[in-house]
């Protein structure tokens, strides 16, 4: 079977950009050349086309596929704008319980099997039967988090549930950064957050908090594909990493002042 | 079906009381088989929960070997009331339980006298090597060090001490079976609670000062209340 690598990309909390993510990150990786399936993993209430703006083209879903009424190769979505990228949608009349993590590890083969180099999965929020299904068939993961601290705790909960289910060397994404905020102690840095999940989770990079990525899930239009949207070159540099290039991170001003906690006496937490 | 957990210092193997004895072993086979890393189960010792099934010796026997030969894990103890079982164990001198020992938590505000609580094996410490992280939960019936931090949203608690050689930000229970002597000793203290037997104390309000870097301190019990010193 041909080989590819499976990333799945999670957060626990929802709303903290993970389809957005998976949208940028797949479309940029198309842009390198790279052959890329995304693949929706929220049943019932999927997203991932919208992000795309290729909710209009869908004809079969993964459920399809699942109950074999579809093969993979007719049900995968070839993007408008770039051939190198396709993507299986979610049912949306359906929900989780419709995937099992086996059935799912057999679509991830059928994929691999259609020359796919890389296939990024988009896990829905939670811990439940949507995040066993999405984590079935990965090989490497990507934990998506705001700096703050309800998104904090939760993608330490994944990161220690991926840690058991033995997806080791997770990588973490900060979204959603304000760096204006940072600097006033009004926000957790990303030094803070690294405190909480720990130094042994690779930082892969971290994008700012841009209005761009609103009017691009309106219009369907990754903000990668933009040269005015930082948070869109901050996805390419994630991109380009992922490829295994060094990228410095964006300059975004970050000033070292030991981060919210040596501001406000707090005890977080519980 | 089979379950299979991280348990004290190994594995709790929880087995079905029905199925015949090839469909157990396969069942066992299976569920070992099912993580993605068999080198995982190597080098554990285990505890099989037998519940109410009946386990002959030349079942017993296939049981281990299969787990020995197999998984390279070493069953040592065994879970059972049914006499046959128990002396189909006792055979083998593996140790055997009545019902799982687990450390018995008193509801908060109700704890034993101390003198009736239960004398602490501190000899008897768990070390867990890395991060507890948020929704994990540490529970064990004597001292508890972390080599590592435990995060928000998690739980340590432990009839002993607990020593967190690193920030602790999640609940730590110390002395849960009624020692009031047991204390709680952290790099970093930070947690939203401590409780030590049945006392518990809170942290206090956020009042906007600034709090300069602690250093290492240990919370135990001064006059019936929890007390905070550096360590």
């Amino acid at each position: 079977m041909a080989n590819a690598r499976v990333i799945v990309i999670t957060s626990g909390k929802g709303g903290v950009g993970k389809t957005t993510t998976t949208a940028n990150i797949g479309m940029a990786l198309a842009a390198l050349d790279q052959r890329v399936a995304l693949v929706d993993a929220d049943i019932g209430l999927r997203n991932l086309d919208l992000a795309l703006g290729l909710e209009n083209r869908i004809v079969y879903d993964i459920v399809d596929v699942v109950e074999g009424r579809a093969e993979v190769r007719k049900a995968l979505i070839k993007d408008k704008r770039n051939q190198n990228l396709a993507f299986l949608p979610a049912a949306q009349t359906r929900d989780k319980s419709a995937v099992s993590p086996e059935q799912m590890i057999k679509v991830l083969d059928d994929i691999k099997n259609e020359g796919y180099a890389f296939i990024l999965i988009d896990c829905p929020a939670g811990i439940e039967q949507g995040f066993k299904n999405a984590t079935a068939g990965a090989d490497e993961a990507i934990v998506v988090t705001n700096p703050e601290m309800s998104s904090v705790r939760d993608a330490d909960r994944i990161i220690g549930l991926l840690e058991s289910q033995d997806l080791r060397g997770a990588k973490l994404i900060v979204n959603r950064i304000r760096m204006k905020m940072v600097e006033q102690g009004e926000m957790l840095g990303v030094e803070d957050v690294q405190e909480i999940l720990g130094t042994g989770v690779q930082l892969l990079g971290v994008v700012p908090d841009d209005e761009s990525i609103i009017t691009s899930t309106n219009s369907g239009e990754p903000a990668c594909m933009s040269d005015t949207s930082r948070a869109g070159q901050a996805y390419r540099n994630i991109a380009r990493r992922i490829l295994g290039e060094d990228v410095p991170f964006m300059q975004l001003a970050e000033v070292k002042q030991g981060g919210i906690f040596a501001k406000i006496k707090k005890m977080f937490g519980g | 079906m089979v379950e299979v957990k991280g348990w004290r210092n190994g594995l709790l193997m929880t087995l079905p009381d029905t199925l015949e004895l090839d469909e157990l072993l396969a069942a066992i086979r299976e569920r070992l088989e099912h993580g993605r890393n068999l080198e995982l189960w190597k080098g554990s010792v285990a505890t099989i929960d037998f519940g109410a099934r009946i386990v002959l010796p030349d079942a017993l026997d296939s049981i281990i070997r299969v787990l020995k030969d197999g998984y390279g894990i070493l069953p040592t103890a065994v879970v059972s009331e049914i006499p046959e079982t128990r002396a189909a164990a006792d055979r083998l001198t593996l140790t055997i339980y009545d019902v799982l020992p687990m450390v018995v938590m008193p509801p908060v505000g109700q704890t034993p006298e101390p003198e009736k609580a239960p004398q602490i094996g501190q000899g008897n410490a768990l070390y867990i090597p890395h991060t507890v992280r948020s929704g994990q939960r540490i529970l064990h019936n004597g001292a508890v060090i972390v080599n590592g931090d435990v995060n928000p949203g998690s739980e340590v608690i432990a009839a002993g001490d607990i020593v967190v050689l690193g920030t602790l930000r999640g609940v730590a229970h110390a002395g849960a079976n009624g020692d009031e002597t047991s204390r709680i000793f952290a790099r970093s203290l930070r947690p939203p609670q401590l409780r030590i037997a049945s006392l518990y104390a809170r942290a206090p309000e956020p009042d906007g000062k600034t709090t300069a870097s602690k250093g290492a301190e240990c919370a135990s019990v001064q006059s019936g209340a929890i007390d905070i010193n550096p360590w």
